[in-house]
């Protein structure tokens, strides 16, 4: 079974001065699969909405989002990652970003690098 | 002695080959054809398109013309619309717990094939359609299995964390061991986990460099042999996932074709099927259908029936029954030797009691048993009209309720 690596760079700037940064990450096409986020080399949380804290914190450092989707479905092989940063009320979506894995039961694993 | 014995030895294999045909006639079953199209033409192509993108369906309904422009012979497609691209907002509860609109869309297929019929020499063309409006729920044991694999996800999670920093802060297979360790101990892996990792990971570390490149490798390895091990987790969730219990209620319709012929209709059907599974192993089938078939005789029958399936690993029974409602229109010629159309309407039932054994997972035991339908051109089908022994080799998997 292959396994296909997605590598991707987004920027995301802070928006206010004190509100944490929260990021959600949503699978789609009816997968699953499990997740990490690390801020730097730390890790922040594992299959859950990661808060990765405010713009002191985060400023200049790099946020980390890996996603792996083990193929499960046999009517498709479509895997896709949404990524939903939320900073008090403000949201901003990067995505949907999609690959097709060779074949069913193949895996994909995402990494999304955050820039701030 | 010898020759009676030798008689009734002919005879039982006679009729059990005979029985074996009528047992094998999709026409008795109470299921919904999983390709309508195939089953209305009586056919299963030798090639099935089945695509899976937008790009796929257009290339394969281009080559399924000749030079000519003409439709191409022995075809087969099968097409879940809904499926032909990505749905990145479907997220994995919603699409196991669909919504009656979301289930008809998710389990939607359309099917069509063609066929040269090498007795008329006819061209045959069936279309034909199948959904859901209800697929029941998951079973019980798929979420244990989910989060056990959703686990193993997440350890490769961490070893791709590790991939990522390559080059920035981490420069040596060790340090990235150091970090996917520390990172598993921080989402709570047990010991015993970070252990076999640590062993793992350091029998395949010296067929790898300290070189950034090595190093990927190396954490890409790590990877893969995690991927591999993890197939049979994979597997069981995958099947788990179209494992249903509840009510699910399914719809299918398909018609077929001639070509160069006057009335081009040649059959029609429509099925509904309603099951429920009230166990994981027990299954009861409420089914009705209305079959148009467009011969030399008109036939039409409307069919009711119940089933019920006791499924376990070893061995599987069901027994059916199904009442159906015929009219045929049959070519005749009267007493005056002038041409007329003899209307046969009947009611008649079909009772049956099915077993298998399964020997090995490939090999079976199939056993059958009962009354088969009365038809307008067979006379005379009493009890054990359906009596039936045979093997499978190399079964068919069980049906998918996708």
């Amino acid at each position: 079974m292959s396994v296909i690596y997605i590598d991707l760079d987004v920027s995301y700037k802070p928006l206010t001065e004190n509100e944490d940064i929260k990021i959600k990450v949503i699978i789609g096409d009816g997968q699953s699969g499990g997740y990490m986020v690390f801020l730097g080399q730390q890790f922040i949380a594992a299959n859950k909405t990661a808060n990765i804290g405010n713009k002191a914190v985060v400023a200049g450092n790099i946020s980390t989002i890996v996603v792996t989707i083990m193929d499960k479905l046999t009517q498709t092989n479509w895997t896709s990652v949404t990524l939903e940063v939320k900073e008090g009320n403000k949201k901003t979506v990067f995505g949907p970003f999609q690959k097709q894995v060779p074949q069913h039961l193949d895996t994909a694993v995402y990494t999304i690098k955050m820039i701030h | 002695m010898k020759k009676i014995t030798v008689q009734l030895f002919t005879c039982l294999v006679s009729l059990l080959m005979i029985q074996y045909s009528f047992a094998q006639d999709d026409a008795g079953k109470l299921t919904i054809p999983s390709t309508p199209a195939f089953s209305i033409l009586n056919y299963e192509p030798a090639s099935v398109m089945k695509p899976t993108s937008n790009k796929d369906l257009a290339s394969d309904v281009l080559s399924s013309f000749d030079k000519d422009g003409k439709l191409l012979m022995n075809l087969g497609l099968e097409v879940s619309p809904y499926w032909l691209q990505s749905r990145p907002y479907l997220q994995r509860n919603d699409y196991l717990n669909p919504k009656m609109g979301q289930t008809f869309l998710q389990s939607l297929s359309i099917s069509g094939a063609t066929v040269k019929d090498s007795a008329s020499g006819k061209n045959k063309f069936g279309i034909g359609l199948r959904f859901k409006i209800l697929n029941g729920r998951p079973v019980d044991s798929l979420k244990d299995a989910e989060d056990a694999l959703k686990a193993e996800e997440t350890i490769i999670s961490a070893i791709g964390g590790a991939r990522s920093m390559v080059g920035r802060t981490i420069t040596t297979r060790q340090q990235a061991i150091d970090f996917i360790a520390q990172t598993m101990k921080a989402m709570d892996c047990k010991q015993a986990i970070i252990d076999a990792f640590y062993t793992d990971a350091g029998n395949i570390m010296t067929k790898y460099s300290d070189s950034e490149e090595g190093i990927k490798m190396f954490l890409e390895k790590l990877i893969s042999n995690r991927v591999d091990i993890n197939q049979e987790s994979l597997k069981k969730v995958v099947e788990l996932s179209y494992q249903r219990k509840g009510l699910i209620i399914e719809f299918a319709g398909a018609s077929a074709f001639v070509e160069d012929q006057r009335n081009d209709l040649d059959r029609m059907g429509f099925w509904i099927n309603a099951s429920n599974y009230v166990s994981p192993k027990d299954l009861f089938t409420l089914t009705g259908r209305y079959m148009f078939q467009n011969k030399d005789t008109a036939f039409t029958n409307v069919d009711v029936g119940l089933s019920y399936l006791k499924e376990n690993t070893s061995y599987n029974i069901s027994c059916e029954g199904m009442l159906r409602w015929y009219r045929a229109n049959i070519p005749d010629i009267n007493q005056s030797g002038q041409a007329i159309q003899r209307v046969e309407k009947k009611f008649t039932y079909r009772l049956a009691l099915q077993g298998s054994y399964n020997l090995s997972p490939s090999i079976s035991v199939n056993i059958s048993l009962g009354k088969d339908f009365d038809s307008p051109f067979v006379s005379g089908s009493g009890f054990f009209s359906i009596l039936g022994l045979n093997y499978s080799i190399f079964n068919k998997e069980r049906v998918q309720l996708k």
